[in-house]
């Protein structure tokens, strides 16, 4: 089976010092990997890594980044190693079709995933829309995918201010989800939640991402959660990678 | 700390030659004597004549007589309604907060120069001063300082940076004043009535020309003084008609550089750390 | 003992949009005791919602209660006015959850500590700022002496909050989730900080909901749910028994509660494997102890525990009615 995303031997560094050093890292379709490490240890510019965004200057120093399931041999860094931010904006910018359709981030608050000016109905339909072959009844099929977070017709016409915490959460995932993704990232979306609720949330992603058939990259600290859920776990630190 | 000091000189004296100037203006304008017309600045310290012999330094004195008090005190309204409005993001009376931000709304709309305008219109001509206009500029100007102000308390954490003060022990006047005021609003403040000051004193100037170029008595202060719209009167002379009176043009320009050195520097002088 | 607080009552009043909108009343807190002895660190924990944040609110007086009796240090501290109370405060401090508003963006560490000393330690100029020094350095700040706020990260800010607590030498100090947000190493840091330097005899409170932070440093629990507290317990001798204690401190060992909490008799009968049908959706169950250090508030253990070993299922777990 071959992998959706071969990253090895990432090195990020900025001019003053390494940000990230010598990770390799394999993504399984259908697998939940864990990303864990202390702050600072570049989890989420790996997992950025991962999606081909690379924002740090003078940025990439080495590394192989593969996605085999769209191009088995192309090697999507080779051009942009040493070449600082100019290589990693024509980077992004070849790279511009995946991010949203191919894979999609979550990321840690809510908030920042939701256009607080537009429904969810409305942005559920533009994540829907990037689908290669989009369905004919979008309404259906909002409703069928808020249904699988847990959310009900009502919220189609919610503006993102009108939710509460939780089900902002939920609808962010749901736009997450919406594209029918090959992978999805989520970063930290346990933050300040109680353990109860925190095992919700995760077993939520999990079955969720699981229906949808897509893989998960999950960046975490709690250990309890990692062990109960992940088929793989990649560990990050400060610029020492140890894999497992 | 260094760069606050010398921003603290710079502004500081230019406020005092400013004021130093309006404190020596003459209440009468001195006689006509051709014999001394149009003299530069070096003929005739300290900033020459015009074309009817008289100094030059009447006008800039009379001129700044006529800014000092109102444009100060435009700046202190300005200030003061920005910490108002600082401090009342800081407590919760919602109510306040609502109606103060309808009224802001409205007369943040307003057309400013249309406003006073109509005001230096409608004016009778014995209350025909500066002072009301100022105020009225400063009315105009406060919901910009008190929104900015706002936004600098609100980022400061409003209601609870002061609980969390509070709870520490502290009393309100050191959390309200010192803590929230002194050390935080103060940029946003002394850069708004700075700002309002320097656009009252170009205010003075603007409908002085006005009333000067239309021949008709002054908006803003008694017809025996002159203002610096006069000077710039004169020296538009020299530009479009080739008048010997660039040096007019010049001193003109120079007083209204010195207003708005004076703002900035007033402002960088208060900047945050 | 440093506090003593009965039957802490708090109801928010909710209005709606209209002045004319019926107003709603939200009964955040509904009847707590709570004790804290010198020396004791004592944790509060639940969701959020459970209340905790409140209670912990109203022992420093940040909200007034509805009703109940609240003492500090042997003193009633809930009449009081917040004249009264302000001389009062340097000796029960408040650590916030968000640090950063604490600060002042304007201020040093430095400035920040040798203010406290100066205006409420009372001590000379030079005095608190070598004072503040000597506090900041023994907090691991040694190097961020003259840094502002925005130059420190999340735990040096922190700590800063920390240290201007600590100068006062409080006899309580109430901590509002201090740690939410940090990763497991700055927790370690940030908490070692804090107890590692409470004054002697001082009591208190933590409020979390890393169970983790609650096992390691405090010696008694309260486990609060829908406003009351519903299990205390001391770690060091007790075994969490009420289900939805346990889950907190194990979240994978048993099912996730599908139900929302009720509003009628027990709030968790019915997610409860052990559930009364009888009694539980009809009257609330009351805190009971179960030993000098243990009280429960739940009915099938209690009666079940009177008898047996405290460990034991109802025949009827799973049954709907």
């Amino acid at each position: 089976m071959s992998q959706l995303i071969e990253l090895r031997d990432l090195w990020i560094a900025t001019h003053q010092r390494d940000l990230v050093k010598g990770i390799d890292v394999d993504i399984f379709p259908e697998q939940v990997t864990a990303l864990c490490g202390p702050s600072g240890s570049g989890k989420s510019l790996t997992a950025r890594a991962m999606m081909s965004v690379l924002d740090v200057a003078p940025g990439l120093r080495g590394g192989h980044l593969r996605y085999p399931t769209i191009d088995s041999k192309k090697d999507w860094f080779a051009d942009v190693v040493g070449k600082g931010m100019s290589g990693q904006m024509r980077l992004l910018k070849q790279t511009r079709h995946l991010r949203g359709h191919f894979i999609t981030y979550s990321p840690q608050s809510a908030s920042s995933a939701l256009n607080p000016g537009r429904t969810i109905g409305r942005q559920m339909e533009l994540a829907i829309a990037r689908r290669p072959n989009p369905p004919t009844s979008l309404s259906k099929e909002i409703v069928r995918i808020l249904g699988q977070v847990g959310l009900d017709r009502a919220s189609v016409a919610a503006l993102p201010g009108e939710l509460s915490g939780g089900m902002c959460q939920r609808a962010a995932l749901a736009i997450a989800i919406a594209p029918n993704p090959d992978l999805v990232i989520a970063d930290e979306p346990e933050t300040g939640l109680d353990p109860v609720l925190r095992r919700a949330v995760i077993e939520l992603l999990v079955s969720v991402v699981r229906q949808n058939g897509a893989g998960l990259v999950l960046i975490s600290h709690h250990e309890d959660t990692v062990d109960r859920i992940a088929d793989a776990v990649v560990r990050l630190k400060p610029q020492v990678m140890e894999a497992k | 700390m260094n760069r606050r000091h010398l921003y603290i000189a710079l502004a500081g004296f230019c406020f005092v030659t400013l004021l130093a100037l309006a404190w020596s203006a003459p209440d009468l304008p001195s006689t006509i004597d051709r014999s001394q017309r149009s003299l530069k600045p070096w003929e005739y310290w300290p900033l020459g004549t015009d074309m009817n012999g008289r100094p030059l330094i009447e006008y800039a004195s009379q001129g700044a007589r006529v800014i000092a008090i109102p444009s100060f005190l435009a700046g202190i309204l300005v200030a003061f309604f920005g910490m108002m409005g600082g401090l009342l993001r800081c407590v919760e009376w919602p109510t306040i907060q609502t109606m103060v931000q309808f009224i802001g709304e409205i007369v943040g709309a307003l057309p400013r120069m249309v406003v006073i305008l109509v005001v230096a219109l409608l004016l009778p001509t014995e209350w025909r001063s500066l002072m009301p206009l100022a105020v009225v500029w400063a009315i105009l100007c406060a919901p910009g300082a008190i929104d900015e102000a706002g936004a600098v308390a609100a980022r400061l954490g409003g209601t609870r940076f002061v609980e969390a003060l509070k709870a520490h022990g502290f009393g309100a006047w050191r959390i309200y004043m010192h803590h929230i005021v002194v050390l935080n609003l103060r940029p946003v403040l002394v850069r708004q009535g700075a700002e309002a000051m320097m656009t009252v004193a170009f205010l003075e100037v603007a409908l002085s020309y006005l009333a000067v170029v239309e021949d008709q008595s002054s908006f803003t202060h008694s017809d025996n003084l002159r203002s610096w719209a006069d000077l710039l009167k004169e020296g538009y002379l020299w530009l479009a008609l080739g008048i010997d009176s660039g040096h007019v043009l010049f001193v003109g320009l120079g007083l209204l550089g010195l207003v708005v050195l004076t703002a900035t520097a007033l402002g960088k002088a208060a900047e945050a750390r | 003992m440093i506090v003593d607080v009965k039957n802490l009552v708090k109801t928010f009043e909710q209005r709606g949009i209209f002045p004319w909108s019926p107003i709603r009343q939200v009964k955040a807190v509904q009847g707590v005791d709570v004790q804290v002895a010198p020396g004791e660190i004592v944790a509060l924990v639940g969701q959020s919602g459970s209340g905790k944040t409140t209670v912990s609110r109203m022992i420093l007086g940040l909200e007034e209660p509805t009703s109940g009796e609240i003492w500090l240090n042997g003193q009633r501290w809930d009449g009081l006015s917040e004249a009264q109370r302000r001389p009062l405060r340097s000796k029960f401090q408040y650590v916030p959850q968000d640090s950063m508003s604490a600060l002042n963006p304007q201020q040093t560490a430095l400035e920040h500590i040798t203010e406290t000393y100066k205006v409420l330690g009372e001590q000379s100029a030079s005095e608190a700022k070598q004072s503040a020094k000597n506090l900041l350095v023994s907090l691991g700040l040694s190097e961020r002496l003259h840094a502002l706020p925005r130059e420190m990260s999340g735990g040096e800010q922190r700590r800063v909050t920390l240290a201007r607590v600590l100068a006062l030498n409080p006899k309580l100090i109430v901590a509002d989730e201090p740690t939410s947000g940090l990763d497991p190493e700055r927790r370690d840091s940030v908490l070692e900080a804090l107890f590692g330097n409470l004054p002697k005899g001082a009591g208190c409170i933590l409020v979390t909901h890393d169970m983790a932070e609650a096992k390691q440093w405090c010696n008694r629990i309260y486990v609060m749910l829908a406003g009351r507290a519903i299990e205390i317990l001391d770690l060091e001798k007790d075994v969490p028994q009420h289900p939805y204690a346990k889950l907190l401190f194990d979240p994978w060992g048993a099912p996730l509660p599908e139900k929302e909490l009720s509003k009628v008799g027990c709030p968790f009968h019915s997610n409860c494997p052990i559930v009364l049908h009888s009694k539980c959706a009809q009257t609330l169950p009351t805190l009971q102890s179960l030993s000098d250090s243990h009280s429960i508030s739940c009915h099938a253990l209690y009666t079940t525990s009177n008898n047996t070993e405290p460990e034991s299922v109802s025949p009827h777990a799973g049954e709907t009615p």
